[in-house]
């Protein structure tokens, strides 16, 4: 019984975190553009399909096929704000939100065409026997993946803290006029979110390929799940959607374990709309008017 | 009087336009009768139906919201289980979609009302999914994942749906019928306002326009359509499975609506017809059938944004230069039937009247401790440097802000509480530092959204206006007209509000207050940005309001049009009042002068 207790948590945990980096990438840039990236998902499906092939041409070596598929990534960001985003810019947001939708019909549609249809899976980096803690059984591709979300949480906020890049980025997420009026180049600073955001989210389709198959498809629901970590989050913190992520991830694998694994994505909304009716900010928000 | 010229002409259009329709309608049907293709055309009808529906939401109401799938696979399966497991007659299980729908999509708009733009999108999309897996985990009532079958076949009035072409003639028939009805819809009082939301909120709630009330109707409204539509697709289909309408569809349907073009008449036909029809076409494409689509979606942002029926009415009409506007400067009585004039507040009492309001944002005083009175049919300024507190005090004053101590009465009643547009109601309009206009709309729209409070018409009289409906909107254009002639504008009544100057803008926007018969008008800053004749013009136009009864309450820079016209004048400095007389008095203040005005005023010349 309390093993299965412990199992059903990692399994919440390792979801979790992919919804939590997931996240973290949308809200980098939502803070530098205000548009919310519904072509976020790709990113987490390229990084994975990239690594996937990689690694088949590369054989043993896995370090350069996880950089190759995280910097494909990290380009296809660039190229969605240069390419899609700027050029839409002076629109309402409302559109600018739907041109991003159409991108990621787009980086679908030419997914499908380079990797097929079929569910494709990655080798674990640490092969597949479980751990056993207590009455658990536990791969340890899972600890791949809570470590690289730590890791990115960690990195991010550094990065965010104690760098000139960082400060400016925060400046640019408070105010970008006059953040612009004290000297710095808000351009390349968005173009910067986009690639961190991206790169992270490559990062997170890497680690869990070898324990969720990944298919062409698989972006739309990785979006729609981290965007509604980042709803519950509060959108602007970062630390709040790490904790919606979480959250998100946790419930849902409690709620498939116990209740019924058909409503798991349905016990997710009913959270989010739940949250949002009584704090219509999310949870760690702050109410703008 | 060039009388029913603009908002009018989309109504007596549709006089013509469902023979056009059916005109146009016919040449599939007639051309492919027993084609493959007929059962794509019945599909782009139906769909057609679920598009018009979607577009007032996200075209006319400008909300992101995602659940129109989740409301057309309710719509389907309502009727669907009642007709296969019940054995319901197909309408009366049409009929129940609808209730099922209107309730459910009542309870969805309360609930998401408090959400703001990307909120409300990523929980409506959240309730599409919610939809789509319930249904699919339900197998016992909707056959689960892999589907429900055996509803009857539908007959209408002796006539049996059964084949492609049998779709294709009902869905057209509804179809039609829906883009008439949105239309008509669309250019009435309840289009108006809800156009006006999605511009312009804050506009639009201090025009009276109860904001969360519309949105609210709105939303029922389209998932009234999206049931038809979704009873129509699950007959068609025969078998329904949740994937039918999976969030996949949802998106789908977005992008038929902006490739078509949203807020047009054609746009959401147009557009099922190119997403629907294109790939059916070129089978041997299917691989790369998503990859065009994204490309069509996004040339549509990038390119044409107004999607292919902005593109084709672009290509039909050449674009007209408004003639310049001619001010003239009588226009006697036109305010004298307003409230303006009929309100008597007994006994001299103030119209509105301020006690001890304060507030402050993060701990900073932005306005502390003023008390002012404003009586009926005076013109009184608020005058202070920047930063005084002016714009705040306005928005104290029209419900956008709530004070954190002190009273606002008008006419002797506290200001209510529930928003700018209970506010607006209660007789108080106001102006903004930068006019905020109703960009979508013309002129005389702009000011007929205006007379809101003073009309009618509902959802119903809009979808069929009969008499009574249309002699109001006559009488409500024709009082437009006045109200622009007395700001100079009448000549560009038809013309598209983005045309116009910012000193005709400053103006239109005074106007479009005054159709909302206030008792008392505020204005914000109006000779800002103005050259000096439009300033002259200004200050004459608000001394006959004054003069006519209109009690007036002006946030201005420019002491010369305050001296001119102010009867008496307020000054505010750092959120505090330091004066409050007559504009000779107020010059002669020594605080006044070390705060504001300088040793050095322009006095002398008055």
């Amino acid at each position: 019984m309390s093993g299965l207790w412990l199992q059903v948590l990692f399994g919440g945990l390792t979801s979790g975190s992919i919804y939590a980096m997931v996240a973290i990438g949308l809200v980098l840039i939502y803070r530098a553009t205000r548009v919310l990236n519904f072509a976020h998902g790709e990113f987490v499906v390229l990084g994975a399909l990239v690594t996937i092939s990689a690694a088949r041409t590369l054989g043993t070596a896995l370090l350069p096929s996880i950089v190759a598929g995280v910097g494909v990534a990290t380009v296809a960001g660039v190229l969605l704000e240069r390419l899609v985003v700027r050029p839409v810019s002076r629109n309402p947001h409302f559109v600018l939100i739907l041109a991003t939708l159409a991108a990621s019909i787009l980086i679908r549609g030419v997914m499908m065409i380079v990797w097929g249809k079929d569910t494709l899976r990655l080798a674990a980096f640490s092969g597949e026997d479980p751990l056993r803690i207590g009455d658990a059984a536990i791969l340890p591709q899972t600890l791949w993946v809570i470590g690289s979300a730590v890791a990115a949480v960690a990195l991010l906020g550094a990065f965010l803290r104690h760098t000139a890049y960082g400060k400016a980025m925060r400046a640019c997420a408070e105010n970008p006029v006059s953040a612009s009026l004290s000297g710095i180049d808000v351009r390349s600073i968005v173009v910067l979110s986009y690639a961190l955001a991206a790169a992270i989210g490559g990062l997170a389709g890497v680690v869990i390929a070898p324990i969720a198959g990944i298919d062409f498809q698989a972006g739309l629901l990785l979006t729609i799940k981290g965007l509604t970590a980042a709803v519950i989050g509060g959108l602007e913190n970062l630390y709040g959607v790490v904790l919606g992520g979480l959250l998100l991830g946790i419930v849902e694998a409690y709620g498939s374990a116990y209740i019924s694994s058909v409503l798991k994505d349905a016990l997710a909304f009913a959270i989010l709309i739940g949250v949002l009716m009584v704090r219509p900010q999310g949870l760690l928000g702050t109410r703008a008017r | 009087m060039t009388g029913t010229a603009g908002t009018m002409t989309g109504r007596a259009r549709t006089g013509w336009f469902v023979p056009v329709a059916l005109a146009v309608a016919s040449v599939p049907a007639l051309a492919l009768h027993g084609s493959y293709l007929m059962g794509t055309f019945s599909t782009i009808a139906i769909f057609g139906i679920a598009l018009v529906g979607l577009d007032l939401v996200m075209g006319y109401g400008k909300l992101l919201s995602f659940s129109h799938g989740a409301f057309l696979a309710l719509g389907g399966y309502v009727m669907a289980i009642l007709s296969a497991r019940y054995g319901v007659p197909v309408l009366a299980g049409v009929a129940a979609a609808v209730v099922v729908n209107v309730l459910v999509s009542y309870i969805i708009a309360r609930a998401t009302l408090r959400m703001s733009g990307y909120y409300l999108a990523v929980a409506t999309l959240g309730f599409g999914v919610i939809v789509v897996q319930l249904l699919g985990s339900l197998p016992d009532y909707t056959g689960g994942w892999s589907g429900l079958t055996g509803m009857a076949t539908a007959s209408l009035f002796g006539w049996r749906l059964s084949t492609d072409f049998h779709f294709y003639v009902a869905g057209v028939v509804v179809m039609i019928g829906c883009m008439a009805i949105a239309r008509n819809l669309m250019a009435s009082r309840f289009g108006r306002a809800v156009r006006a939301m999605g511009d312009d909120e804050l506009a639009a709630e201090m025009l009276g326009i109860d904001s969360a009330r519309y949105r609210i109707q709105l939303f029922v409204l389209s998932s009234v359509f999206l049931s038809v539509a979704g009873s129509l697709y699950a007959l068609s289909l025969r078998v329904i499975t949740p994937a039918n309408f999976d969030i996949v569809v949802t998106i789908d349907m977005v992008l038929m609506l902006f490739v078509g073009g949203k807020e047009t008449l054609w746009g959401p036909v147009l557009g099922a017809v190119v997403v629907r029809l294109i790939p059916d076409l070129f089978e041997s494409l299917d691989d790369y059938k998503t990859i065009m689509e994204g490309l069509a979606f996004l040339a549509v942002f990038i390119f044409f944004p107004r999607g292919l029926a902005g593109l084709l009415e672009r290509l039909a009409r050449k674009e007209r230069l408004p003639p310049r506007p001619q001010a003239h400067r009588s226009a006697h009585g036109v305010l004298t039937q307003g409230a303006a004039a009929a309100d008597r507040t007994a006994g001299g009492a103030p119209l509105i009247e301020v006690v001890g309001l304060a507030k402050s944002f993060a701990g900073v005083a932005a306005v502390s401790d003023v008390s002012f009175a404003l009586t009926q049919g005076q013109l009184k300024a608020v005058i202070g440097p920047n930063g005084a507190g002016k714009t705040t005090l306005f928005n104290l004053l029209t419900g956008v802000l709530r004070p954190d101590a002190g009273t606002i009465r008008v006419r002797g009643r506290p200001l209510p509480d529930g928003g700018p547009h209970e506010v607006s109601q209660r007789g108080v309009a106001r102006t903004f530092q930068t006019p905020r206009l109703f960009d979508s709309m013309t002129v005389l729209e702009n000011v007929l959204v205006g007379r809101h409070g003073t009309l009618r018409a509902g959802m119903a009289n809009g979808m069929v206006p009969l008499a009574g409906t249309r002699s109001e909107e006559r009488q409500a254009v024709q009082r437009s007209h006045e109200l622009l002639a007395l700001v100079g504008l009448e000549a560009v009544a038809d013309a598209a509000v983005t045309t116009l100057s910012f000193g005709q803008r400053r103006l239109l926007e005074i106007a479009r207050a005054l159709a909302t018969q206030p008792a008392a008008l505020l204005i914000d800053e109006p000779a800002a940005g103005l050259n000096e004749s439009e300033k002259r013009f200004l200050g004459d136009l608000l001394i006959r309001l004054r003069d006519s009864g209109l009690t007036l309450l002006l946030v201005e820079h420019d002491m010369s049009l305050v001296m001119r016209v102010a009867d008496e004048v307020v000054v505010l400095d750092r959120g505090k009042k330091i004066a409050d007389g007559t504009p000779a008095e107020v010059q002669r203040d020594r605080t006044v002068i070390d705060a504001y005005l300088g040793p050095e005023v322009p006095v002398a010349a008055g």
